[in-house]
């Protein structure tokens, strides 16, 4: 697996990562990422993979399942603010 | 004065960012608030005075963007950009500017006048987040206030501010950029509105880490699986066993049902009647056995009113406190392998209370497939908390029954919806949902809450028992009754359950609870084995629910459907309770 294919569903809780590129073909499946706020660029951090995938952008934590997360490419920042 | 010409304000802006609390606050009360997205499941209007102006105000349900994903993001999308908006007032939460704001910048781009509001000010602070505000209405060229809806911090500030706009523009309202049909996904428009956003939010913003919150500390063992299910037993069981069931469903409807009316209104109302009105037969319409005065507003009040009371305050604190995203994202898994997401968990829990509430709330859900399971389950396997109150007050005395009757009515509702789910076509359910944080509920907005909540419930269910008794009364006077009760009478030998119950039966048509009531009596007389109870539990839980919701649900799903599912559950009732039956007699279980 190249680094540009990771999606959120390979990451591990406690990452914290970037959103790398526009990821998916299907709109409606693009508008509800863009709804929570993921565009390239946007960093979050995630809480945890199960029962279902939780993430924290900013200061909201959102939930989403296996598939949704999927669909999101990912790569991973070092990022000391996050950590803290 | 001037105002009505100048046209309307709309409240809009992302789910769960308290539009309809500051609505509230605006209007001094009405809509109802929460703390889950996509609680304004109709459009709110209200009115409300700022100095020497009378204006109406909107409240919308939550919109994202301007290419909507669901229906009511259409809905409010449309109101937003409808003729006669003069001013919208964008809500938004303080502490997530850079994914709000490019919502801000669309509404400007298309000439909409807007004003910013910075909501949940206080949440904002308290995580180090401070905001520059005559820095920020400079950067976007637009007034920008803070509030605090739930607590009013503001909002007089924010009224001002209002009414400086509507002198300001009695000249004549500003041109706007038309736009009616909906719009392609503008992904670049996104990505420019997002870093707009963020460097403005560099600029008038300051962030200071702050500690781990109590409520993040909370919030890891609800989202733990294992520590999650024991909240969860321990919410099902305080709550709603022993808080709403116990006490409201017991104690409470006790005093009232044998001290207040059994003791006091019911005599005294029959000993009125008996000297004012001469003739039996209409006597028998209030004070009868199934009078209007004597049944309908007994049930109505004595036993319905102070357990539907008790549900919806202890829904208004599960809500207001954030519970029910972190129930959905626990349950998810589950409610996937009926056709759900676990954004279904919100109309199943409301269910509990009022499956006709619940099924309006199912607009909510993202798909048409999704609307259908959910209306579906909660006309079958869901009972309702007036139905729940006099069912567990029966089988209390029989744990064995009770748990069968548990299990029974779990086995139905994942099977029937794992067939469901087999059956309908249609693309699987995705989950995505915004997780706001754990709050402490606070007093008043509960118990606005539940007062909104319960006077749309009499409204609905006052009139029904009215009318039902009067019904009853006419059936009875003419014979109708009497024959329906006979023709009611076989299906009910076939489950093994005696003519005495038809009754009740016929009752369940209005309402279920009323059935499950009429069984009640019909236990109380010693009328039903154990076995016999359980059956009769088991088909009046099952059976259609109410008049009222299924009106809501032909309304919602149109005339086909909604006669389609209750012609289903009314059969499947009768299968499940004669399955029942069956099994009872061949293994002598409860004999």
């Amino acid at each position: 697996m190249t680094p540009s294919q990771k999606t959120l569903a390979d990451a591990q809780p406690g990452d914290c990562l970037r959103i790398t590129k526009r990821h998916c073909r299907d709109e409606e499946t693009l508008k509800k990422i863009m709804a929570m706020g993921l565009l390239p660029g946007t960093e979050l951090r995630l809480l945890r993979r199960f029962p279902a995938f939780v993430f924290e952008t900013g200061e909201t934590q959102f939930v989403i399942d296996r598939e949704l997360a999927g669909t999101i490419f990912v790569e991973g920042v070092q990022h000391d603010k996050l950590e803290a | 004065m001037v105002t009505k010409e100048l046209g309307k304000i709309v409240l809009a802006g992302h789910p769960n960012v308290g539009k309809s609390a500051l609505f509230n606050r605006l209007t001094h009360g009405a809509a109802t608030v929460s703390n889950y997205p996509g609680t304004t499941v109709e459009v709110e209007k209200g009115r409300f005075h700022a100095n020497g102006h009378v204006l109406d105000v909107v409240d919308t349900p939550g919109l994202y963007g301007f290419s909507p994903i669901s229906e009511e993001e259409r809905v409010a999308r449309r109101i937003v950009l409808s003729e006669d908006v003069a001013l919208v007032l964008h809500v938004v939460d303080a502490k997530n500017l850079e994914r709000m704001l490019p919502l801000t910048f669309e509404l400007i781009e298309r000439g909409l006048p807007t004003l910013l509001v910075l909501n949940m000010a206080d949440e904002a602070n308290r995580r180090g987040i401070t905001f520059d505000c005559a820095l920020l209405a400079k950067e976007l060229g637009i007034p920008v206030v803070a509030t605090v809806s739930t607590r009013g911090t503001g909002v007089p500030e924010l009224k001002k501010r209002i009414a400086g706009w509507y002198d300001l523009c009695a000249a004549g309202t500003p041109n706007r950029v038309a736009a009616d049909a909906e719009e392609p996904l503008d992904f670049q428009a996104a990505v420019r509105h997002r870093q707009k956003a963020e460097a403005i939010v560099k600029r008038a913003v300051r962030k200071v880490p702050h500690g781990v919150l109590w409520s993040s500390r909370l919030d890891a063992v609800l989202m733990q699986p294992f520590l999650g299910s024991i909240v969860l037993a321990a919410v099902l069981y305080f709550g709603f066993y022993q808080f709403v069931g116990v006490f409201g469903a017991g104690t409470v409807v006790d005093l009232l049902e044998n001290g207040l009316f059994g003791h006091y209104v019911n005599p005294f109302l029959t000993a009125l009647f008996e000297a004012a009105v001469p003739w039996g037969w209409l006597r028998d319409l209030f004070v009868g056995e199934y009078g209007m005065l004597t049944l309908g507003v007994r049930y109505a009040v004595s036993l319905i009113l102070p357990i539907v009371t008790f549900f919806f305050i202890l829904f208004s604190v599960i809500e207001d406190s954030g519970y029910l995203p972190r129930l959905a994202m626990l349950l998810d898994g589950i409610f996937k392998k009926i056709g759900l997401s676990g954004r279904a968990v919100i109309p199943m829990v409301l269910g509990l209370g009022c499956v006709t509430m619940a099924t309006l709330v199912t607009r909510t859900l993202p798909t048409k497939r999704e609307r259908l399971i959910a209306t579906l389950l909660l006309a079958l396997a869901i009972p309702c908390s007036a139905q729940l109150g006099v069912i567990l007050g029966l089988l209390s005395r029989h744990p064995q029954a009770l748990a069968a009757w548990a299990v029974i009515l779990l086995v139905v509702f994942l099977g029937v919806g794992t067939v469901i789910a087999g059956i309908l076509p249609g693309g699987k359910p995705s989950l995505y949902m915004e997780m706001p944080p754990l709050r402490l509920p606070l007093v008043s907005n509960v118990l606005l809450k539940t007062a909104v909540r319960v006077r749309w419930y009499l409204s609905e269910v006052l009139p029904l028992f009215l009318w039902a008794s009067a019904l009853i009364w006419f059936g009875r006077l003419t014979g109708i009754f009497d024959w329906l009760v006979s023709l009611l009478a076989h299906p009910l030998a076939l489950v093994g359950l005696p003519a005495a119950a038809a009754p009740a039966f016929l009752f369940g048509f209005f309402r279920r609870d009323y059935g499950a009531a009429g069984l009640y009596d019909l236990d109380k007389a010693g009328g039903l084995s154990v076995e016999q109870l359980l059956v009769s539990m088991l088909a009046i839980t099952l059976f259609v629910p109410c008049i009222a919701q299924f009106l809501v649900c032909t309304r919602e799903r149109g005339w086909k459907t909604g006669l389609a599912i209750s012609g289903f559950t009314l059969s499947f009732a009768f299968a499940a309770a004669w399955a029942v039956h069956a099994l009872a007699a061949a293994t002598g279980f409860l004999a």
